[in-house]
């Protein structure tokens, strides 16, 4: 009985994602005639993209039974920075680059704050941060968008290649780089083992403290590639951009599956996650169901996917 | 006062006949029967795993036993949670005690009962003086309005156990509430139960410090793998029927099978561990292992057995002393576990689901959980490598299983012991560090285990058992360290000493 709760849970929370995407995009494409066209399906993956990589970074860090605020404050902030450093005449090339570090840079600041300091929870330590990088972001921009970004980045960032916009390419790139990095790597690996069970990974020689340092870096790094598809987008450095993006992040996590509990949790699931959440937004706007009522579905169906989390977890205890 | 020995003439206030409680495939209790007076001061003893909290669960209504029945005060009880048993007046006083270390002791005594008057106001007049009679009524008397967080350990077993006693409580069960307490605080701690006692409460004291009990309890009570191995009272209880009850000294060493690699003298030992310290838990402690040896580590529970592994492998980090790998002409020092599995030491511990085991995770993923060096190419997994290490795992160590990606969850318990064994079986490990390895699994999984144990030290392997099992270090080890207070107390032949003498030397009663 117990045994079958649990493997039908399992079951849920490994197909159910791609269930539920499933029959939301039939649903959609009944309820709207101007749903299921290339144009439209375009268009959802290029304002999804922003989310799906952002909660690329969150899984790596939930994987690990933590948790990252943080991602949207240094979206803004590295924003910020990426736009003062065009606007001052660096190479795209390079500022970008500078981008990238200095999510890398403030990534590993929450990963140090969590095992160097042993602040009781990442909660904490990502707190911190999301408001100093926030502040941060205000502080250079002085407060005020930061726009007249060259042309050639513009181009480069926010077109189409053979009509495929440019920021989904950026997204397809790191779902597949992720997807190796967790799947074949030891780093991944190991990642899964220290959420799955902390004391018997370190028991086990896995270095958990650098791995988790590895973590959060990433997810900063994450937050610093989505700043560069948001800069190309918006063709401007805000430094109010992705102010509560790491919730959205966060939720296209878990819908996709993985668990607050750690250890599990899979990059494609993350995809079918933000996808959900980019086809719902698109899908009630066609459908003139007002931003108000985007919202409490989202957020029922982050309860169910937790829901469906919490019966797999008391299934495996009952065992 | 109720001195020992004088127990009230009466029917028994809980009478428990019979029970047995399994979890899974494993026996937790196999059939206990235990009943306790009115005034009465029963101590319970027994190694961790024994069942003791298993049977204080089932007591004080947490857990409901499979078969078996409960008499309270003569008529039969089926409690269907805590709060039937609580109602009942039966209170457990955990070695944690519920209590709010940031409130005050008088908002502790009335915690969850605050007096109120109308629209919920509370009337801290009235909680104040519940509070105070509370404390009195055992010749108490605590600052009211301090933090009780702030007074010390001793002091909230105390409020706890004034609380559950003010509520009605007539059967108190303590779980080894001495654990954590300084000697003052624990003769205080005596006075207080012999004072609940004397006034008609049963007392269930649950301790491993059984000498201290010699003075305060009526009757000892021993559990060993699920089942009452004593029960009599104190005053006739030796040193000898007290540890073989305990450890199952009476029980005939299977086999006597040592390993057969001859040791050099001469030859520098493979693990060699000297003056190992860390805080008042180690001190200067001196272990060695030679290739193909088999040595056990004794000694009783908080000696420090596990501390020691721990140490050795750098999971614990060690203020003084040093542990070396030899291999030959080379040497390695070991201060991490880093170090140590480089060393190629390997641990299996104590808590195979705490900290041993993924259990969500497969069989494939938990064997190689520190990867084998073949499993690995730059970073990348080879996964191949990894699954076949499974399955020559699942075949060399007979592991019941349907194969390398079967979570090991599904498995029983001594499979899943093997699936902690083989991670460290495989080339490049040298030294094996054991904590427990065959608890809580069947007999003939026992058996298996310590064949394979006995293998490896056939293949110039050096393995170091702690054990609480003292039939099994006998049957198994060459050499025996006996470990008390975190001291290296005797260094023993396996051949030439029993479990009785053993646990003398444990527990510092040898002559």
């Amino acid at each position: 009985m117990r045994e079958a709760t649990r493997s039908a849970g399992a079951a849920w929370q490994r197909f159910g994602p791609l269930l539920g995407l499933a029959t939301l995009v039939v649903a959609l494409s009944l309820a709207s005639p101007h749903f299921l066209t290339v144009e439209n399906l375009l268009n959802v993956l290029r304002q999804s993209s922003i989310n799906a990589i952002l909660a690329l970074g969150q899984l790596l860090v939930i994987i690990t039974a933590g948790i990252d605020l943080s991602i949207g404050s240094i979206l803004g902030l590295t924003n910020v920075v990426l736009a003062l450093l065009l606007v001052g005449g660096w190479h795209p090339a390079a500022a970008c680059g500078a981008a990238l570090s200095l999510g890398l840079a403030v990534g590993l600041l929450n990963g140090l704050l969590l095992t160097r300091l042993r602040l009781p929870h990442p909660f904490i330590s990502t707190l911190g941060t999301m408001n100093v990088a926030r502040g941060a972001a205000l502080l250079l921009a002085g407060g005020v968008p930061i726009s007249g970004l060259p042309p050639a980045f513009r181009s480069a960032t926010g077109g189409s290649a053979s009509g495929i916009p440019v920021p989904v390419i950026i997204a397809a790139a790191a779902y597949v780089a992720a997807h190796f990095f967790l799947t074949r790597t030891v780093w991944g690996r190991d990642l899964y083992a220290i959420g799955g069970n902390r004391e018997a990974a370190r028991l086990a020689g896995i270095p958990v403290e650098r791995r988790l340092n590895l973590a959060y870096a990433l997810s900063g790094s994450m937050a610093g590639l989505a700043a560069i598809v948001l800069a190309g987008r918006m063709n401007s450095g805000f430094p109010l951009a992705g102010s509560g993006a790491e919730l959205d992040a966060i939720a296209a996590a878990i819908i996709g599956g993985a668990s607050f509990f750690g250890g599990v949790g899979t990059v494609g699931g993350t995809l079918i996650g933000a996808l959900i959440i980019g086809f719902l937004r698109n899908g009630l706007n066609l459908l003139d169901v007002s931003a108000y009522w985007q919202m409490v579905v989202i957020g029922c169906v982050i309860v169910a996917a937790v829901f469906v989390d919490v019966m797999r977890q008391r299934g495996a205890k009952g065992a | 006062m109720a001195a020992p020995g004088s127990v009230p003439e009466r029917g028994p206030l809980l009478a428990i006949d019979g029970v047995v409680k399994r979890f899974g495939a494993q026996t937790a209790l196999g059939g206990v029967s235990l009943s306790i007076g009115a005034g009465e001061i029963v101590a319970l003893a027994g190694e961790n795993g024994a069942g003791k909290s298993t049977l204080m669960a089932i007591c004080s209504g947490a857990l409901a036993p499979d078969s078996g029945t409960l008499r309270w005060e003569g008529h039969a009880v089926r409690f269907r949670g805590s709060a039937d048993a609580s109602a009942a007046g039966i209170a457990i006083v955990h070695q944690e005690p519920q209590i709010v270390g940031t409130l005050s002791v008088a908002e502790n005594l009335v915690l969850g009962q605050l007096p109120r008057r109308a629209a919920g106001i509370v009337n801290w007049r009235e909680a104040e003086r519940t509070a105070r009679e509370a404390l009195s009524r055992l010749g108490l008397s605590l600052p009211l309005q301090q933090q009780l967080g702030s007074l010390g350990p001793g002091v909230r077993q105390l409020v706890a156990i004034a609380r559950a006693v003010h509520r009605g409580a007539r059967l108190l069960i303590l779980d080894e509430p001495t654990s954590s307490l300084a000697l003052d605080d624990a003769q205080r701690l005596a006075e207080i139960v012999r004072e609940v006692a004397a006034q008609g409460t049963a007392v269930i004291y649950i301790s491993h410090r059984i000498e201290e009990l010699r003075p305060l309890a009526h009757r000892l009570v021993v559990l060993r793998d699920g089942l009452v191995t004593l029960d009599s009272p104190l005053a006739s209880v030796t040193a000898a029927s007290l540890w073989s009850a305990l450890c199952g000294g009476a029980e005939k060493p299977a086999g006597g099978a040592h390993s057969v690699v001859t040791v050099t003298p001469e030859s520098a030992p493979l693990l060699d561990v000297r003056g190992l310290t860390r805080r008042d838990r180690l001190r200067d402690v001196s272990v060695h292992v030679h290739r193909g040896e088999l040595v056990g580590v004794a000694g009783l529970v908080g000696s420090g057995r596990s501390r020691l592994l721990h140490t050795i492998f750098g999971a614990a980090k060690a203020d003084a002393g040093t542990v070396r790998v030899h291999d030959g002409r080379s040497s390695r020092e070991v201060r991490t576990i880093a170090d140590a599995v480089a060393a190629g030491i390997g641990m299996v511990p104590e808590d195979r689901r705490r900290q041993g085991l993924i259990v969500a995770a497969t069989i494939a993923t938990n064997v190689c959980l520190s990867l084998p060096p073949e499993a690995v190419s730059r970073g990348w997994l080879r996964r191949r490598r990894i699954v076949e290490a499974a399955a020559t795992a699942i075949a060399r160590l007979r592991i019941r299983a349907q194969g390398p990606s079967q979570p090991v969850d599904q498995l029983s318990g001594g499979n899943q012991q093997k699936v902690l064994l083989a991670r460290w079986i495989r080339a490049g490990t040298r030294v094996l560090l054991l904590d427990e390895p065959t608890r809580g699994v069947d007999v003939v999984a026992k058996a298996e285990i310590h064949q394979i144990l006995r293998d490896a030290a056939t293949h110039g392997l050096g393995l170091l058992v702690a054990s609480s099992d003292l039939p099994e270090l006998l049957s198994l080890c060459d050499r025996i360290y006996v470990i008390r207070a975190g001291a290296v107390a005797d260094e023993v032949r396996g051949a030439e000493t029993d479990a009785t003498r053993l646990l003398m030397i444990a527990s510092g009663t040898a002559a």
